[in-house]
Parts: C-alpha cells; structure tokens; sequence
C-alpha cells in the first residue's frame, strides 16, 4: 500500500497515474503547496522491484537510469530507505513523505493514500 | 559490499582522494530531514551526498580513443562535481565545475603527454526561482535545451561515448543568461523551456572531446525554446530552436526535433537539425547544414546492453556529409557506472569522428 505522512491532505486516494508522476518528479506538491518527498526502498529490495514494475510499470535499473539524469539537472530523486521499519517511520514524521510498504494491516500514524489490488 | 566501497573500487586513485576529501568535508549526522543520519542524510551512489538542504554530488570519466582514421590518440580524463541547494521556492542554487586532462598520443606510438591541455571549467551556476509549482525561473550559467542529449550530456547517463554530432557540435551547448521552465504536473502537455543569453558567454564552452576539431566554443548571443512531449512513462518527442551569433558574428537559425521511444528491451532515438546561417559567413562553405542520427539500444538485461547509430551530418565546413554508422556494448554494473566499448565507421564524406575504437569507464558518484 501507499502511505504518506499524517500532514498530506487529499480530497481522495491518490490514482495510480499521480503516484506516477510523483515519483518521475513531475508533482513536486501537495495540492496545499507543500513539497512532496517521495520515499524508496533500497535497489534490491523486493518491495521496491514490485513497486516499480506494477506502479510505475518500468524496470529497476530503467527508472534509476532515470532519476540519475533527473539528479544531473539539479532535482532530487526519492529519499531511499533500507528495510519496512525505517521506511514506515520515515513517513510517519516527515511532512510531506510518501511511499509504499508491503504489509496489507494499516500501521499507525500514516495516512493510506492508495492500495494495490 | 557497500555503495561507497563499489564507488572507491570503480574511480581512478586521483579520484579516490577527491570522493574521500568530499565524503569527510561534510558532517556525517547531517541530514535533510532529521539528526539521526538515517532519514535521507548520507551517500548514495549516483545521488551523492546530502547534506542539511545541499546535495553533494559528480562524476567521473576515463576515456580512451583510438582512431585508426587520424594520427592522434586520445585520453580524456573528466571530474565534475556539482552541488545543488533547495532553500526555498526563490534560492535553488546549483554549481557544477570540471577538471579535465587530456593527453595526446602520436598515432602508434608508445609515449603519451599526460596532462596536456588540462582545464577547469564552470561549467554550470545558476539558481531557480519557483514561481508556481510548475514554472521556475533560472537565472545563470546553464545548458541548453537543443535536443535531449544536451540536456544530460554526463558520460555515464549517455547513450555513447562518441556523441553524434548533430546533439553537439553547431549551436550553443550552453548558455548564461535566462531560462524559464515549464513542466507539466501530469505529463499531458509538453514542457516547455524558452531561454535568452544577451550578451557573450561567462566562459568558454569546453572542448567535445574527439569532436573539438569542429567545436563551436563561443557565443555572442543565444536565445531559443525547447517543447518535449512525454509520451507514456520516460518517452518523449520534442522540438527545437535556437538563434545565435557566434565568436565569427555568423548568425544561426536552427531548427530540431528530437525523439525516444521504448518497446520492451528495445530503445530508440534520434533527432535531426536544420541550420541556416547568415551574417557574417567568409569562412564557411555554405550558408545551411543540416544532420541526423538514429540510435538503438537493446538490452540484454539490467546490466548489459548492446547499441549502434548512424549518422549524416552536412557541416558549414564540409564540401561533403560525414557518414558514420557505430556499433557498440555497454555494461552497467550499477545504474551510475557505465564500462561502454564502440566501434565508430566512418563510411563517407569528410569525417567528424573518425573512424576507430572508442574505450570509457564513468561513474556517477
């Protein structure tokens, strides 16, 4: 599922396509103007290989590829991660952060903004 | 074995001090989001270093150029490092400088010129102002928009090492003036860049490696606009123009588009530019040129792929087009390295990059 911090407000669940163009980098806000920090797990990482083909719809090394280019031009690319935990709790307190883990039970202190089916 | 370690194991000993004196200059507890140095803070490989609102990051380049067409071998050294800062929406700053050494080898002989023709470039310094969360503004020293390949020119996020020359040799690479961006939240409408440079350059442009025969390296005027589609997901097609005047006082109108399209493990490229040229035209051939290449890329894997174009490029210098037809591999033992092999031909008119064997090791630290 994808979970952002508590400070993100939506009128409704993020679509697949938002969640998109977040992590290209092309939203870059929230729609109350604050800035969205796209979280990921580690390149290896099962979650993120899922998260990568079934949301984005592209390959690992592709979408690195990607947001190495994205970082020559000046533009952050995803605040990585390395396990479920520090991920969740990432979210849980920075404003803004977005991003996915794979258990299926709704953790605390995290808005759910979409879920695969 | 931990990204530092791969990135220590891939660069060159010269290297090796600059990452060290990079990676101990800055606080390791430091961090964009929190003071527990695990929440963003820290090195990435390819991403570099982030430090409170800065990133810290570069690369790194070795090439080896073996031309059996000309009588000079190439090795061309590169290290770039380059810091951004999100501040706030009016102070993003950016700075990208480069060292670069070049030696020089006489064809077929043993004795080389290490350090030859060294340089330090800035490359790049500017700062964005976000207007809205779609237009920003930039103020600087900065790359221009004609084409894709300008855009991201860094070896190891290039397609090749030899680098065709209608993405590089005849209009402003860069440009040191003003810029206003557009990019689309959604992707349903193009982004769009229009830009204007008054007066000279800062600096002068660097050299293009094998191809600073023929480079173009300093601009009295250069304004223009880019519009890039996004076609679904990293696709896009997009159109060029710049006018310029350089160095000569020999006015430019160019006119590109530029493409890539992905089908599952293929990837293909190209662009073409129209050029028509003015003013002061006393050393040039003739008053158009015009060049195209189309490049495709197969991957064989998440590390391997294999890669070729061919080009035709009618230069304002040349009584015939420069034909060349380059095959090549490519291995990326991570995303941010790129070991790359080519074979350029050279099969008709006046060469721009000779025939002969191209070698290059880049790393994005």
């Amino acid at each position: 599922m994808i979970i952002g911090n508590p400070s993100v407000d939506l009128q409704a669940p993020l679509t697949t396509r938002q969640i998109v163009a977040i992590y290209l980098l092309r939203t870059t806000t929230w729609p109350d103007g604050s800035r969205i920090i796209p979280v990921n797990r580690e390149i290896d990482s099962a979650p993120r290989k899922k998260f990568t083909s079934t949301i984005i719809g592209l390959d690992n090394a592709s979408l690195a590829t990607y947001w190495n280019g994205m970082h020559f031009q000046g533009k952050s690319p995803p605040v990585l991660q390395e396990s479920e935990q520090a991920m969740l709790a990432f979210v849980q307190r920075v404003p803004g952060a977005v991003g996915y883990i794979g258990a299926t039970t709704p953790p605390l202190g995290v808005k759910i903004l979409y879920r695969v089916p | 074995m931990t990204d530092i370690t791969r990135l220590l194991a891939a660069v060159w000993p010269t290297r090796r001090l600059l990452c060290l004196l990079l990676l101990t200059a800055v606080s390791p507890t430091a961090s964009a989001f929190g003071d527990d140095g695990n929440d963003g803070g820290g090195y990435q490989l390819g991403q570099g270093y982030n430090w409170g609102s800065y990133n810290f990051a570069g690369y790194s380049d070795v090439v080896e150029y073996l031309p059996t067409q000309n009588e000079k071998n190439q090795a061309l050294s590169t290290a770039s490092i380059f810091i951004s800062g999100h501040i706030s929406s009016y102070f993003n700053p950016f700075v990208e400088a480069s060292f670069s050494n070049k030696g020089i080898t006489a064809f077929n002989t043993a004795i080389s010129s290490p350090g030859q023709d060294a340089s330090l470039t800035t490359h790049r310094i500017y700062n964005d102002i976000e207007m809205t969360d779609t237009i920003t503004l930039r103020l600087g020293n900065m790359l221009s928009p004609v084409g894709a390949w300008n855009q991201i020119p860094a070896p190891a996020l290039v397609l090749t090492t030899a680098r065709p020359a209608v993405t590089d040799l005849n209009f402003g690479n860069y440009l040191a003036g003003i810029s206003v961006n557009y990019t689309d939240r959604d992707g349903d409408l193009p982004d769009m860049q229009v830009y204007w440079q008054p007066v000279s350059d800062l600096n002068e442009q660097p050299s293009g490696g094998v191809l600073d025969a023929y480079q173009l390296n300093h601009y009295k005027m250069v304004a223009g606009f880019h519009a890039s589609l996004p076609l679904p997901l990293l696709d896009q097609i997009g159109v060029s123009f710049q006018r310029s005047r350089n160095g000569l006082d020999t006015d430019q109108s160019l006119y590109g588009i530029d493409f890539k399209y992905s089908f599952q493990s293929l990837t293909l490229q190209g662009e073409f530019t129209y050029s028509e040229l003015s003013g002061a035209l006393q050393n040039v051939l003739r008053h158009h040129e015009s060049g195209a290449y189309v490049a495709a890329s197969y991957a064989l894997g998440e590390q391997w792929a294999v890669t070729s174009w061919v080009e035709e490029y009618s230069g304002r210098n040349a009584s015939t087009a420069a034909r060349d037809l380059l095959w090549g591999i490519v291995y990326h033992p991570l995303p941010a390295m790129a070991l790359k092999l080519e074979y350029l031909k050279n099969f008709g008119g006046e060469p721009v990059n000779p025939t002969g064997l191209l070698m290059s090791w880049s790393v994005l630290f």
